[in-house]
């Protein structure tokens, strides 16, 4: 189910903006997102995960950290619509761990 | 406010889910009333609910989650779970040896848990993963007492059967099992390995007492796969010899018991055990 946090992570929050983190393959331990150092996600790996909320026009940064085993691997969505609308990657984990920086 | 539903060994649970998060500040609380009911029908997956629905169990669970993880750093979080089940279960016996004469008792079981649930690792590619897990369990539930078979007259033809049927009526033992696993992933493959312990008290029957009766320590070591395939994440193939001991009392088995056991399980990750 997705979430509508009310977090300030900005003075002017305008633009809508949806996180999904999803399981595709192998063990998923806990998904990670945060949206200018504000945890949003914070979940097991067993079902998909999703925030939906308000992010400033400014520059944003989007961090996400994933922990599991081994190559498991998940599915990163981003929808930011009139700029990048359902955007997704599927991701592999690597020695049981990946995180990475979005700057929107 | 969700709902949770499942379906698992002929059972059927039910029940609302009240959530109150904050995870920007690491903290999450649910409050979970269910019910659990036996299915009418297995095949269909139907539950009928009428004058003979006699059998059912309550089941309150309360769950707090202290995440501490931030952007970068470690990886550790703690979870206390506690849990309280309350069930009433219709059995029936035949004392005389005959199905005409049939007993029937209705018997209340309840349970009470507690789980503390411990999630570490460097948050870095082949860190080592740890999950130290505690449970603590007292439950008196009610059991059907075990058939026996019972000789029958002998038919037209001199054919002599029997019947199975229990004879006595039902009984409860008091136990009190902690139990304590550690996860671990050493950061490297596709395996992790669980070694747990139990310590299981049995008190005698129809008493409350767990104590002063009969002991056992078990020990298993489990080692799980966790297979890549596509679109069915969080399968775990589980494996593990177990030894069982007799410290104090008596029961039916051997003071010194050993085997093994294989499980499957879907839909579960690394931190779920108990």
């Amino acid at each position: 189910m997705a979430k509508r946090k009310k977090i300030s992570l900005s003075i002017e929050a305008t633009r809508d903006f949806t996180l999904t983190l999803e399981p595709i393959a192998g063990g998923l331990t806990m998904f990670y997102a945060f949206i200018n150092g504000v945890k949003v996600i914070q979940s097991d790996g067993t079902k998909k995960r999703t925030w939906s909320g308000k992010i400033p026009d400014a520059q944003v940064q989007v961090k996400i950290r994933v922990v599991g085993i081994d190559s498991a691997s998940f599915k990163l969505g981003i929808d930011l619509p009139g700029t990048a609308d359902d955007q997704s990657l599927t991701l592999k984990l690597h020695g049981g761990y990946y995180e990475t920086d979005i700057t929107l | 406010m969700n709902g949770t539903t499942s379906i698992k060994d002929g059972q059927i649970e039910a029940g609302p889910e009240l959530n109150r998060e904050k995870i920007e500040k690491g903290n999450t609380f649910f409050v979970r009333p269910t019910i659990r009911m036996p299915l009418t029908t297995k095949s269909d997956n139907v539950l009928q609910i009428d004058r003979f629905s006699s059998t059912w169990r309550g089941i309150l669970t309360i769950q707090y989650t202290k995440d501490n993880t931030k952007t970068s750093g470690k990886i550790s979080r703690k979870s206390i779970n506690g849990q309280f089940e309350y069930g009433s279960s219709e059995f029936k016996y035949y004392p005389t040896g005959t199905k005409t004469n049939e007993f029937k008792s209705t018997e209340s079981s309840y349970a009470f848990e507690l789980k503390c649930i411990g999630f570490y690792t460097k948050g870095a590619a082949y860190a080592k993963q740890f999950s130290p897990q505690i449970r603590l369990r007292y439950s008196y539930d009610w059991k059907a007492a075990t058939e026996v078979g019972v000789v029958n007259l002998p038919n037209g033809n001199g054919v002599v059967t029997t019947t199975n049927m229990a004879i006595d009526g039902p009984s409860a033992k008091p136990t009190f099992s902690p139990a304590f696993s550690l996860q671990i992933y050493s950061g490297k493959g596709s395996f992790s390995y669980s070694p747990t312990l139990y310590y299981d008290f049995t008190g005698k029957k129809n008493t409350n007492d767990p104590f002063n009766n009969l002991n056992r320590l078990r020990l298993e070591s489990w080692i799980f796969f966790y297979p890549l395939i596509k679109d069915n994440s969080n399968i775990k193939i589980g494996i593990t010899p177990f030894f069982s001991i007799r410290t104090a009392g008596t029961d039916d088995f051997n003071k010194i018991e050993y085997g093994g056991m294989i499980t499957v399980k879907f839909g579960t990750t690394f931190l779920q055990f108990f």
